[in-house]
This record gives structure tokens, C-alpha cells and sequence, in this order.
């Protein structure tokens, strides 16, 4: 093993020494055992498998190693770490479809790849096996598999494909070494993945702790407040850092103001497109913004040395996820800042994500009966015969193939769905007894928020680690780091600043089959004032239609304010509400009250004589379908016209009150409406 | 499904999966003197997936450099069996006690080391008869094959067949539609197959287990179609043919393998006026036309046959190593093996079956089953309803 040395030397000077446990599970790796590697970030775990991978490299010289890891933003930052000991990495990832050839040549023809990185999604993607793994499957020598901690059920951090990877390693014959790296496990999860990799695994552990973290935790119930202390407090903060939000429209919000604060921010979720993303982490890698305010989407892996704080803006599910985001901060520095703000709505959300994390049996049985008695229909074909909303069907379509339920076969080059020859049974136990962890994980950061003693000390015992011990900078150890009170003023501003912002509707431009909405039927853009259930009006506009039947005159007020403008720009001259069976007072009542505000007509053009909800309906073409049943146009104005509502979803009633206005000659046609009630709450 | 070390080398060695024309897997013949082999120095098949193990052998280097390309390729056969295991198709292999141990028995260097399938595998352990015949059968044929599946149906017996038109799928149809089971060693694409709705939904039911002995993604061949004939009459205990033609044919050329091999009784219907039938039954077939006689009655004069076969050691079970390793897989203890000898000495003068379930303090179905082992290995005998010692 010498020749270990020698590499390390060639790449960081004669002085150049392993961390402990470093060497000894290359030694592991490289004589064919499966190893596990439980490390916090920074250790050197890349180490491991890229000089494990550079020695199997010489000793077996067409041989391969094969990376699993979940992050881009790691492959590239990895890939430029793997360039100093000499190694050749590459990646094949959705972003450089133009290079798979290369590479894969690169790979089969010219010899010249010691290690492969590919994300779990890849690995999951049946085209991606066929099109490119399997070209170089049979020179795969060694298999890595990066934040090991998702291929246990038991882990925080469930993802469907990680059960992918969790087969192909009970699959795997035993004479192909395994290496299996995490910053994160507990013992519940480091059994797991012995049970999943065999009794003989090599098990390379050491302590969690990170010395550079000061914690404090913060408690202030409203969004206002906690906007509030960002603003006073985020400039005290050393560098630049991370704040995360558990939504992606708390991320807009928690963006926006902190510009609005001149505090230069910027956001980063799953939506964001992968350009952008890059110059946002380009940006803040030069510390060239003060924030990145991210939700989960941002991480694993992810290293810059100088991050300064991470602040929660609210409280993560977990003690595990917790840990791993304040874990990104202060790893080349002496003192980062890890602050946690708790807020009214954390337990709220966090539940949301625990009861929607699986789909429900009721999906799962009629997606697989229709399966088994349709067998071959393209995915587009199922979202189309069935009444459940299109990213429900994708989700369970997902959760049952990884579960064997069903697959996907190209047959006559139509990709279709199967049912496979495994009997159908819905795993409640497990699900549910997932669910039932993640509800004591949630308690157990609970109690974390409500500790007296040192707050680094609870998270290194959650995570087992026996080295566990006072960290003596927390705001327990040592007193308030930031005051956790905010000003009055601050706090108002913040509260005007949530009530300011509304958001966009755009109009539809297809049917479901997807023919074209020829323009001038579709709507025009237009404004919804909020998001339903949320801060600022989205409770008032719910009280409104449950409780009172009688939206308030702060619901006028605000729209008023956002619309006056509007309505100027546009030309319109009229309003008309979209009439409901159930309320048939609500929303024209509100019109009326805002058409008299604008100073701008109203009628009623619009009757309703189909008494099906629409929110009956979960996908486009029964949305469609009903929204078109539904509604008869008794009136139009030539002039244009805002089409006023009280929710707005799937922007169907919207689309086909439109198109029929339209038809019979008004004018444009702008939506408004109180409340968004789409999509809320991923990442 | 988790394989264990002498399962994964079975698939590595002796299956395709993953390979494209490079290199071959072993032949049934290679792998069979590789397993000797390898059990004459006292080591097991296992070992064959340890690194540098091929070097100790006293094989050509050309067969060394196959056997390392073909245990090599493990991260791709992963990937494969992941591939089968979402379409609900699984292997099982001569070292697996799911294995059907009727292949095992009768077959011995000729079993297929590895069997890819889909559905209960449980059912390939059950009593059954074969039913074969030519794709083209007459409607006489086709009533007969019919009401055969239907009688043997009616006796909890499964049929085997092979999958194809004509007389496999009429009578796998009415012994699914008279509630019964199938199991079906199929000449075409295994992944084909199941992705027919009836088929899919017989398998949901356990009515139906497919097995395929080669890649589930190969299609038919004649070759294939010929090699499999074995399984069927090997499965099977008593086979019945339908209708078979002369001196040509896959139903002849079963037909008269089976009769070389004595894997199990041949019955031809005496009612079909082909002359593959009649020159089947001058070669020792037993001629059969459906009576009163259950078939169990029919078939029963051939279950004294098979002892010998049951008690033949299997395949790489020499060294001792390999004996401890077949005791963890063979997790199946059978129950019988340990109260057969108390249930003879229990037997005293004449005694029905309440009697000495009563003695024995169990439950009369049980001990009925029991018993009607005993009397098939000769250790006791029954008349009427009377069990009693033989002589």
C-alpha cells in the first residue's frame, strides 16, 4: 500500500498526510471489501473514493468506478478536486447530453476515465441505462454511493430512487467492492445499511461535531417578525451565508425583501433553471451576494469554506437535515453563525410534507388497476383517463415502479406502462411506519428548539455520536449571540411589505389534448392577490369564504391598490364576477363593492348551471370538461373587461369564461383573483 | 430477492444476461464439469466469485479468461436482474430450494442451472400432469385435451405444459377456468408474454407461473422449443399426449426423449387416430382414454419410480462446505422426514386414518397427507380406507 502514500505525495507535497481513518478504508475499498464511511463534511470522504478508484484504475486497467451522487452542484466542485491527485472524472448528467459520447468512448475506446460520477435520477432513468450504462456496465469495479444515508428507509431524506440503488446493491454479486459515504447516520441508519451491504462491511466512523458553530435559536411566531430580524441582524453576520426557507414562495419573499433591505440576495430552489443557478452559486462563491436564500434544493456537498451563517427562516423537519445545512457553514473558518428562527407556520408545513411524502393507497389502487387493464398506455394517456391531478399520477407512477409494481417497456417505440408480474399489495406498514418516524424526528427538533442545555451537544447525541460533548459557543453555552427581539418600525415595514406583494396569472394556451388556443380567445395576463392559507391576505380571504361568507373591506382596500393601475394600463371599463352555485352572493357582491372603488362598471354576464365543483376535478381534461359544462355567457361587454373570482387553480373557469366571452365578441378578457390556491408547498 | 453466493455464480456463468456478443456464458455441459471440478478440490461454486480463485484450477486459460469476463460483469447482471425484478420476473437456480425439485430429481446434469419466471413459484413444487400435443390439433383433440385438464383439475392437479398454441393453451385455459393451475415452460420471450393482459392477470391470480430457461428477452427458436420438452415431462408425474405426429414433430420428439430417459410414465390418447399415437404407444406408451378411474389412480403406478430419482445426491454437494451451504438455503425443514418413523411404528393391526391421527394426537388432514406418503414410498400400505404394515 505504499503506493497510496506515493500518490498523495505526488498531489499535496512530501508532507502530506491521511486524516485518521482515511487510509485504512482506501485499504478497505481497494481489497474488494464493502465499506461504509460515516464522516462530517470535510473530512475527506472524496479522498477515499477517488484514490480507491485511481489504485483499482492500476491494478485493473480496463476497470471503471461508479459514482452515485446527488448533486451537480458536488460533481463539478469534485470532479476539479479529483484533477489534483491526478484523476480523471467525468459525469453524464441531463446538462451535457452532447458529451455522452465522448465520454463514453473515453471510457470504452481510449481507456482514459478512472471514475464516473452520475446522479441517482440517472441511475433510476431506464433510457439513460440503455442509451449509455450499459455500454460501460461490464467495467463497473468498484460502486460509490454518495450520502449513503438515503438508501435507508430510516433516513431522513427519503427519495424514491434511492430505492432503486438499494436494489441494485442487493442484486450486486458479492465480488464487487462497495464504498458507501455519508456525513450523516445515526445507528438506526448505519444498521440499516448493513443489512443492505452485508455483515463483513468495513465500518469507518468518527465524531460529528463542528467546532466553528455557534448556535442560537430564536423564537418570533410571525413572518413579519422574523423578516423583521433578517433585516436587523444579517449585516452583523461575518461573510456571506444562507438562508432557508421551507417554500419556495418564502424564498421569493424572504428575497425580495432583503433587496428591498439592501441586503443583496438571491434565491435558489428546484425551479430556478440550471443557468442561473449556476451564476447564483458563481455569485455567492465570490461572495459577491450577502444571502442565498435557498430551500432544500440547495446543498449536499455543495463547499465553500467561508460561508459565514446559515439562518433557518424556518424549522426543518429534522435534527439530521438540520444539521447537515448548518453543517455548510464555517468549515474553513474559526466562527460561523448557525441561527434558527421558529415561526407559527413550521409545524404546519413540515406536516404537510410528512402527509404528502407518500401517494395515497387511493391512487395507488386505481393507477394500478387501470394499469393492469390497460397495459401499454403512455404516461400522457394515463393522466388523461384518470380523475386525479396530473402531478399525483406522476407521483405515484413514480413510487409504484421503484416499488415494482409497474414498469415501462418501449414497445413499437410507444414507452408505455405495465403491470408487472409481482402481486399489487399497498405497503401501509412501511409507509405508515415511516410516517411515524418523521413525526418523532419532527418532535425531536421540537425539543431541540426547547433546549436548555448545549444545542450542538443534543444534535451529536440525536446522531449517536459518542464523542459528543459541550461545544461551549452556542447561545446555551455562552449567553445571546443576536437579539432576539426586533423593532416596531422594522416589523411594520415587513407586515406592508407581505401585503404588497401579489402574483400573476398567465393565461392558458392549450386545450388538454393540446391543441392550440388560438390567441385572441385566450385571457389576458392577469393579478391574484395572494396565496391562499398563507400570511398577509390569504387567512382573511379564507375566513372570508368559510367563515364570514362576506370578503372584508381590507380585501377591497387591497385589491383596490393593486388594481387601479392595472385597470388604467389595460383599458378596462367593466367587471363581471364568475357566479358559484354554493355562494351565489360572495364573489358578485365583492365585484360590485370593487367596481364602485375603481369607478368602473359592472355586470353580470356569467351564469352557472352546473352545480359540480370544480375543485371536484383534479386534472385538465375534467376540469376542462366541467368548466365548460358549466358556464353560460348571458352578456358581454365590447369594451375590455376584469373577470373577477374568489380562487384561482387550474386557471380553467378563467380559460373557458374567457374563450366563450370572447366568442361572442367582448373584449380582452383580465383575470383577478383573491387567492392562489395551485400547488403550494414543494421545494 | 437477494441471491446468494453459489445462486449469483449460477447467473453469472451460466445465463446472458448483460452480454452482447462479447464472450458466452458456459455451456450446460462446461458448467457441469466446472462444477465437478471445482468440487473435486474440495471447493465450492462460490468460491468461483472470489478474485484469483480461476487460476487454481486445472483449466485452459482460454476458459480461465471466460469465466473471469463472465463473473467480471457483476455491476451489469445487478443492473439486469434490477431490470427483471420491476417487471415482477425472478430467477431461481439448481442451488435455491425454491428450485422445482422434480427438475432436480429427474433431470440431474441435464436441469437447467438457472430458471428465470414469473408468478407462485410455490406451484412448481406441486403434483401435477403434463398434457402435450401438436399446435395443429383436430377438434376431437381439442374436446379431449379439454376435458383432461378439466378431470385433473377437478383432482387438484397442476398441468405443465409448454406455452404454445394448440393443445398447451386449450388446456391451461380450462384448467384456469375450471380453477385450477398451470405451470408453463414457455418457448417464447418470458417479458413478451406477460405483457398480455390475461396472461398478467392469471399470474395476479397464482393461477399461472411461466418459466423460461433462458433470457427473458429471447424469442422463440425451435431449438429452444425442443430443449424445453424435458422440463415439461420431467415436471410432470405422467404425461398424457394428444395428438402427435410421426417421426417429425416437437410432440414426437418430446414424446420419445421421455420414453429414452423414463422421466416420467407416457400416456397417449388411444382415441386419436394419428400415427405418432400409435407408434408412441408400440414403443411402451400406455394407451389412455378418460374413464371413471381418476387420473391420480392412473398416475400413481408411476410415483414408486421416482423414489430412486428423489434419492439421487444433487449436483456440487460433495464437499462439506457445500453441505452446510445447502442447509441455509434449504431453510425448508419438511416436517415429515422427522415423525415418518414414529407415524409406521404408530400403526398397529389395521387402522383408518381418525385412528392413528387420534393416536398420534394431530389433525386427521394432516395425518392424511402423511399417510399417503407412506404408502407412496412403500413404508406402509392402504386398503380401503385401512392402513396397515406391509408384510
Amino acid at each position: 500500500m505504499d503506493r497510496v502514500y506515493e500518490i498523495l505525495r505526488e498531489s499535496y507535497g512530501e508532507n502530506a498526510k491521511f486524516r485518521e481513518g482515511q487510509k485504512e478504508a482506501i485499504e478497505a475499498v481497494v481489497n474488494g471489501k464493502r465499506t461504509l464511511v460515516v464522516q462530517k463534511t470535510g473530512w475527506g470522504k472524496s479522498l477515499v473514493y477517488f484514490l480507491s478508484a485511481k489504485l483499482l484504475k492500476e491494478k485493473e486497467r480496463d476497470g471503471i468506478t461508479l459514482i452515485i451522487s446527488p448533486l451537480l452542484a458536488l460533481m463539478n466542485n469534485q470532479i476539479d478536486s479529483a484533477k489534483k491527485l491526478g484523476i480523471n472524472v467525468k459525469t453524464i448528467n441531463s446538462d451535457n447530453k452532447d458529451e455522452w459520447d465522448n465520454i463514453i468512448s473515453d471510457i470504452c475506446d481510449n481507456n482514459t476515465v478512472d471514475a464516473l460520477i452520475i446522479s441517482p435520477e440517472r441511475l433510476a432513468n431506464a433510457d439513460f441505462v440503455k442509451d449509455c450504462l450499459d455500454k460501460i456496465k461490464n467495467r463497473v469495479n468498484l460502486f460509490v454511493v454518495d450520502e449513503a444515508h438515503c438508501i435507508s428507509d430510516w433516513g431522513h431524506d427519503f427519495r424514491p430512487d434511492y430505492r432503486r440503488i438499494v436494489k441494485i446493491l442487493q442484486l450486486l454479486p458479492g465480488n464487487v467492492p462497495v464504498l458507501a459515504t455519508t456525513a450523516t447516520a445515526n445507528d438506526r441508519v448505519v444498521n440499516d445499511i448493513v443489512a443492505q451491504l452485508g455483515e463483513n462491511l468495513v465500518i469507518s466512523r468518527g465524531e460529528l461535531i463542528r467546532e466553528s458553530l455557534a448556535i442560537q435559536v430564536i423564537k418570533l411566531q410571525k413572518k413579519e417578525d422574523r423578516l423583521a430580524w433578517l433585516a436587523e441582524n444579517i449585516e452583523k453576520m461575518p461573510g456571506s451565508g444562507v438562508v432557508y426557507c421551507l417554500t419556495k414562495a418564502d424564498c421569493d419573499l424572504v428575497t425580495d425583501w432583503l433587496n428591498e433591505n439592501n441586503i443583496k440576495s438571491e434565491k435558489y430552489y428546484a425551479d430556478i433553471s440550471k443557468e442561473y443557478k449556476a451564476i447564483i452559486l458563481d455569485k455567492f462563491q465570490k461572495n459577491e451576494i450577502k444571502v442565498l436564500v435557498a430551500t432544500v434544493a440547495f446543498g449536499m456537498g455543495y463547499d465553500k469554506p467561508d460561508i459565514g451563517f446559515v439562518i433557518h427562516f424556518q424549522r426543518p423537519a429534522n435534527i439530521v437535515s438540520y444539521y447537515q445545512q448548518i453543517g455548510r457553514a464555517g468549515r474553513g473558518i474559526e466562527l460561523a453563525y448557525a441561527i434558527l428562527l421558529c415561526g407559527e407556520e413550521d409545524e404546519h408545513i413540515n406536516q404537510y410534507f410528512i402527509n404528502s411524502a407518500f401517494p395515497t393507497e387511493k391512487d395507488m389502487n386505481i393507477v394500478v388497476d387501470f394499469i393492469t387493464d390497460n397495459p401499454g398506455k403512455s404516461i400522457s394517456e394515463i393522466k388523461g383517463a384518470l380523475n386525479i391531478r396530473a402531478n399525483r399520477v406522476e407521483k405515484t407512477l413514480k413510487y409504484l415502479t421503484v416499488g415494482d409494481d409497474i414498469y415501462t417497456e418501449y414497445v413499437n417505440r410507444k414507452k408505455g406502462y405495465y403491470k408487472s408480474a409481482k402481486k399489487w399489495e399497498p405497503d401501509l406498514e412501511r409507509s405508515e411506519g415511516i410516517t411515524a418516524i418523521r413525526h418523532k424526528e419532527m418532535q425531536d427538533m421540537d425539543e431541540f428548539t426547547k433546549q436548555k442545555g448545549c444545542y450542538m451537544k443534543y444534535i451529536a447525541e440525536k446522531l449517536d455520536d459518542v464523542n459528543a460533548k459541550v461545544c461551549g459557543k452556542c447561545s446555551n453555552c455562552r449567553g445571546l449571540l443576536f437579539d432576539e427581539t426586533v423593532g416596531a418600525e422594522t416589523v411594520q415595514r415587513a407586515q406592508q411589505f407581505i401585503k404588497s406583494k401579489f402574483g400573476v396569472i398567465e393565461p392558458r394556451k392549450q386545450f388538454p389534448d393540446k391543441t392550440k388556443i388560438e390567441s385572441e380567445f385566450q385571457f389576458k395576463g392577469g393579478i391574484v392577490l395572494s396565496n391562499y392559507a398563507d400570511a398577509g391576505y390569504g387567512m382573511a380571504v379564507q375566513k372570508g369564504k368559510y367563515l364570514d361568507g362576506y370578503f372584508s373591506d381590507e380585501l377591497v382596500d387591497a385589491s383596490v391598490k393593486i388594481l387601479s393601475e392595472f385597470i388604467k394600463n389595460n383599458n378596462i371599463e367593466w367587471i363581471t364576477p364568475v357566479t358559484s352555485k354554493r355562494h351565489p352572493q360572495l364573489v358578485p357582491d365583492f365585484a360590485k363593492r370593487l367596481a364602485d372603488r375603481l369607478g368602473i362598471g359592472y355586470f353580470e354576464g356569467i351564469k352557472k348551471f352546473n352545480a359540480e365543483e370544480q375543485k371536484k376535478f383534479e386534472n385538465s381534461k375534467g376540469q376542462y370538461q366541467n368548466a365548460n359544462d358549466s358556464f353560460e355567457i348571458i352578456q358581454v361587454k365590447k369594451e375590455n373587461i376584469l373577470l373577477v373570482d374568489d380562487m384561482v387553480d387550474s386557471r380553467w373557469t378563467f380559460t373557458v369564461c374567457a374563450m366563450k366571452m370572447r366568442e361572442m365578441g367582448s373584449g380582452d378578457i383580465y383575470p383577478f383573483a383573491l387567492a392562489n390556491t395551485a400547488g403550494r408547498g414543494d421545494n | 430477492m437477494i441471491y446468494s453466493d453459489s445462486a449469483m455464480a449460477a447467473i453469472l456463468l451460466c445465463t446472458n444476461l448483460g452480454i452482447e456478443g462479447e464472450y458466452k456464458p458456459l455451456t450446460l455441459k462446461e458448467w457441469n464439469g466446472l462444477g465437478k471440478t471445482v468440487n473435486d478440490m474440495g471447493y465450492k461454486i462460490a468460491d468461483l466469485l472470489k478474485s484469483e480463485f480461476t487460476k487454481k484450477l486445472p483449466i485452459s486459460e482460454k476458459q480461465k479468461e471466460q469465466i473471469k469476463l463472465l463473473t467480471g460483469r457483476g455491476f451489469s447482471i445487478a443492473l439486469k436482474l434490477q431490470e427483471l425484478e420491476n417487471k415482477g420476473i425472478y430467477i431461481v437456480t439448481q442451488f435455491d430450494s425454491d428450485y422445482p425439485k422434480y427438475l432436480k430429481r429427474k433431470l440431474r446434469e441435464k436441469m437447467p442451472p438457472v430458471l428465470f419466471y414469473a408468478g407462485d413459484i410455490t406451484l412448481a413444487g406441486k403434483i401435477g400432469i403434463a398434457i402435450v400435443g401438436s399446435r395443429d390439433v383436430d377438434d376431437a383433440g381439442m374436446l379431449f385435451a379439454k376435458d383432461l385438464a378439466k378431470k385433473a383439475t377437478k383432482e387438484k392437479l397442476i398441468i405443465y405444459s409448454g406455452g404454445a398454441k394448440g393443445v398447451d393453451s386449450i388446456s391451461e385455459k380450462a384448467a384456469i377456468d375450471g380453477g385450477g393451475y398451470v405451470v408453463s415452460f414457455i418457448g417464447d420471450s418470458l417479458s413478451k408474454k406477460i405483457r398480455n393482459k390475461d396472461v398478467i392477470q392469471n399470474i395476479l391470480n397464482k393461477r399461472i407461473l411461466l418459466f423460461s430457461d433462458v433470457n427473458p428477452d429471447t424469442g422463440f427458436s425451435v431449438g429452444r422449443a425442443m430443449n424445453r420438452n424435458k422440463f415439461i415431462y420431467a415436471a410432470a408425474h405422467g404425461a398424457f399426449v394428444v395428438s402427435s405426429d410421426f417421426g417429425k414433430g416437437g410432440t414426437w420428439t418430446g414424446a420419445v426423449e421421455n420414453i429414452n430417459n423414463s422421466w416420467t410414465n407416457l400416456f397417449v390418447w388411444s382415441g386419436c387416430v394419428k400415427k405418432g399415437n400409435k407408434e408412441l404407444i408400440s414403443k411402451g406408451a400406455i394407451p389412455y382414454v378418460i374413464s371413471e378411474q381418476t387420473i391420480l389412480d392412473t398416475i400413481n403406478l408411476s410415483l414408486q419410480k421416482d423414489i430412486e430419482a428423489y434419492r439421487q445426491i444433487d449436483m456440487f454437494t460433495t464437499g462439506k462446505d457445500e453441505i452446510k451451504e445447502n442447509i441455509k438455503e434449504d431453510n425448508i425443514i419438511d416436517l415429515y422426514d422427522v415423525v415418518k418413523e414414529s407415524l409406521v411404528q404408530s400403526i398397529v393391526g389395521e387402522m383408518d386414518a381418525n385412528d392413528i391421527a387420534q393416536k398420534c394426537n394431530i389433525q386427521k388432514g394432516q395425518m392424511n397427507i402423511w399417510l399417503k406418503r407412506l404408502v407412496a414410498e412403500g413404508k406402509i400400505k392402504r386398503n380401503k380406507q385401512m392402513y396397515s404394515l406391509p408384510s
